[in-house]
């Protein structure tokens, strides 16, 4: 038995691509074979469509007096207007302030856990080189066993 | 206004800010949020014309 229930919300079909629920899997299925996205696309009106905004917060060069801020808007799937503006210029509303605060408190730990990973990954490495090494390395003890045996025949 | 140069990408032009277009790899920090193909994306450049970003086949599986 399937979970149908989930899919009956208007919001639900339209995120998971379903238009019925119903004829779900032929729907999706249909759709995917086409190359298409599984839901209609979204018109090109600004007040119906989704807006991305991407900021780049850029780092204080010492070069610089002022640090820079990019600023990418766009919809669909089309490349962005682009601006670079000085972050003075820039009031953030409260919610992004927020956010960069609870960032800002996060750091640490994000740092922390980005050393573990990148001290993991070098340690699969090490080993990965190693292994092929100790690899190499019997290679040529075998054939001088090789050697050995047939010098003992004659 | 700042200056603006031309980018190409599947056949439309798109007006891309000067210090931005300037850069492969600051290029590709802008746009990949929008399109993430043109992280892996080449960059072509040549004198007198707009930048074309060409996408790469993807791999297989």
């Amino acid at each position: 038995m399937t979970d149908t229930s989930a899919a009956k919300t208007p919001q639900h079909r339209h995120l998971t691509g379903l238009r019925q629920p119903s004829t779900c899997g032929l729907a999706l299925c249909s759709d995917l074979l086409r190359n298409q996205t599984p839901y209609p696309p979204e018109p090109y009106d600004l007040d119906k469509c989704t807006v991305k905004i991407v900021m780049l917060l850029h780092p204080e060069d010492s070069t610089n007096d002022d640090a820079k801020c990019t600023i990418a808007v766009s919809t669909h799937e089309d490349l962005p207007l682009t601006q670079i503006v000085k972050r003075s210029q820039v009031n953030l509303p409260k919610p992004i302030t927020d956010l960069l605060e609870e960032l800002k408190t996060d750091l640490p730990q994000r740092e922390f856990h980005a050393r573990v990973k990148q001290s993991k990954i070098g340690k699969q490495k090490s080993t990965k080189s190693t292994k092929t090494n100790s690899q190499t390395k019997v290679e040529p003890a075998k054939s001088d066993t090789s050697t050995i045996k047939q010098v003992q025949l004659f | 206004m700042s200056d603006k140069v031309q980018v190409v990408f599947e056949g439309k032009e798109y007006p891309i800010d000067a210090a931005i277009a300037a850069d492969d790899d600051k290029l590709r920090q802008v746009l990949s949020p929008f399109i993430p193909a043109v992280a892996n994306a080449k960059i072509q450049r040549s004198e007198g014309q707009p930048i074309q970003i060409i996408k790469q086949a993807g791999t297989k599986g």
